[in-house]
């Protein structure tokens, strides 16, 4: 016979209480650089579908926080603009996808600042 | 989504996942600020950019933006004088006359005398140097000059402190030191010497720190260290615009805790005191 199960719900795992603020800020602190990587890959021209993919990548999925975390607002918010900036960039249109990526990665380090303070 | 390409459709910058954004950004205006933009092109550039007159005044009309300061980009015309390229940013000026501020362009390793005295005749309000795409140094003997010629004309001098840039702050302190009554705009608020630069000139009230495509994070460190009545606003369009620049801008002065005053004086009060 095995262990027991634990007696806590899926959800009370991702509580948000629960989530470290150095997981989250290390979090964002991974999104930003992917950021960075996709606005210079842009203004080189070096690959900048590929690199813009990575950053789209990174912000998928739930965050540390979970499906109810605590950052899932900022990070839903990331997703519409990197994905918009990835097919505006592919439909040539590249300051309609420099600004996205300029504000979402603004976004993001604006957040970190904020999270510091916490 | 429509996605074609469309190089004069303002939409796309304030619509879809811009909407939020753009509609913080119109909301945190103080009420009452007529923004001022320290930076813009218009022209055209050797890396195939291009602005011309009546797409910079439709972006500004679509961002509610008052006034710009307008300058040649890194014109394939240029040939020595930049005579070309400044005639077009007259032309400019001359459609526009409550919009733009003209600013004038020079290669100071050509004879820039002639086109200097044809353009502070004519009636330009400043000049705009770039040591990336001219290729010299800050404190190269030939600028310096132009820097004092500038001075003696009164005229303001915006400077590309941006990127690609190395040296910033050690070759123009002597310059700034020795000639008090030059007024100058470091573009992009000397970027990767921020710091250093907030701290070289925070005694020289004639140097503004302008904030075109300049990241939320560097203008934090900015705002929280210079005295705000010092930074002016700037969108450096066609390479940057108006929705995302604002929204850098703000969002910064935000998180640094500026008041309505001081945000009103970075949007426009600052560089009117210039400029009125």
């Amino acid at each position: 016979m095995g262990e027991p199960v634990k007696d806590e719900s899926v959800a009370d795992e991702y509580a948000p209480e629960k989530v470290p603020l150095e997981l989250r800020v290390g979090h964002f602190l991974r999104i930003g650089s992917y950021l960075d990587y996709a606005m210079l890959s842009m203004w080189t021209g070096r690959r900048p579908q590929v690199v813009m993919g990575m950053a789209e990548a990174s912000v998928r999925g739930a965050g540390p926080g979970g499906p109810s975390g605590p950052d899932e607002e900022i990070l839903a918010r990331l997703r519409e603009l990197i994905g918009e900036a990835r097919e505006y960039h592919a439909a040539d249109d590249f300051p309609a996808a420099m600004c996205r990526i300029r504000v979402a990665e603004d976004l993001v380090a604006l957040r970190i600042i904020h999270l510091s303070g916490e | 989504m429509d996605t074609k390409r469309h190089d004069q459709d303002i939409g796309a910058l304030t619509s879809g996942a811009m909407a939020e954004p753009w509609e913080w950004v119109r909301k945190k205006i103080p009420a009452g600020t007529q923004v001022f933009d320290a930076h813009t092109h218009v022209g055209v550039d050797i890396d195939g950019r291009a602005m011309t007159a009546a797409g910079m005044k439709a972006r500004m009309e679509a961002a509610n933006v008052h006034r710009s300061i307008i300058f040649p980009l890194n014109d394939p015309n240029a040939r020595d004088d930049y005579l070309g390229p400044n005639d077009v940013v007259w032309s400019a000026y001359e459609e526009y006359p409550d919009a733009f501020v003209p600013f004038f362009r020079l290669n100071p390793h050509k004879n820039y005398e002639t086109e200097f005295e044809r353009c502070v005749k004519r009636g330009f309000g400043g000049l705009k140097l770039h040591p990336v795409s001219q290729e010299f140094d800050l404190d190269d003997e030939r600028v310096v000059r132009l820097f004092e010629m500038a001075a003696d004309a009164d005229l303001p001098v915006l400077v590309h402190a941006g990127f690609a840039m190395q040296r910033i702050v050690e070759p123009l302190l002597p310059t700034v030191e020795r000639v008090p009554h030059l007024r100058l705009i470091l573009g992009h608020s000397a970027m990767v010497e921020l710091l250093e630069a907030t701290r070289a000139f925070e005694d020289h009230p004639n140097v503004l720190f302008e904030t075109s495509v300049v990241k939320a994070k560097d203008l934090y460190v900015l705002f929280c260290s210079l005295d705000p009545t010092r930074i002016c606003y700037g969108s450096d369009i066609p390479y940057g615009d108006l929705p995302s620049t604002l929204h850098t801008t703000l969002g910064a002065a935000d998180a640094a805790g500026l008041s309505e005053e001081e945000l009103a004086g970075v949007l426009s009060g600052n560089i009117r005191r210039w400029f009125p």
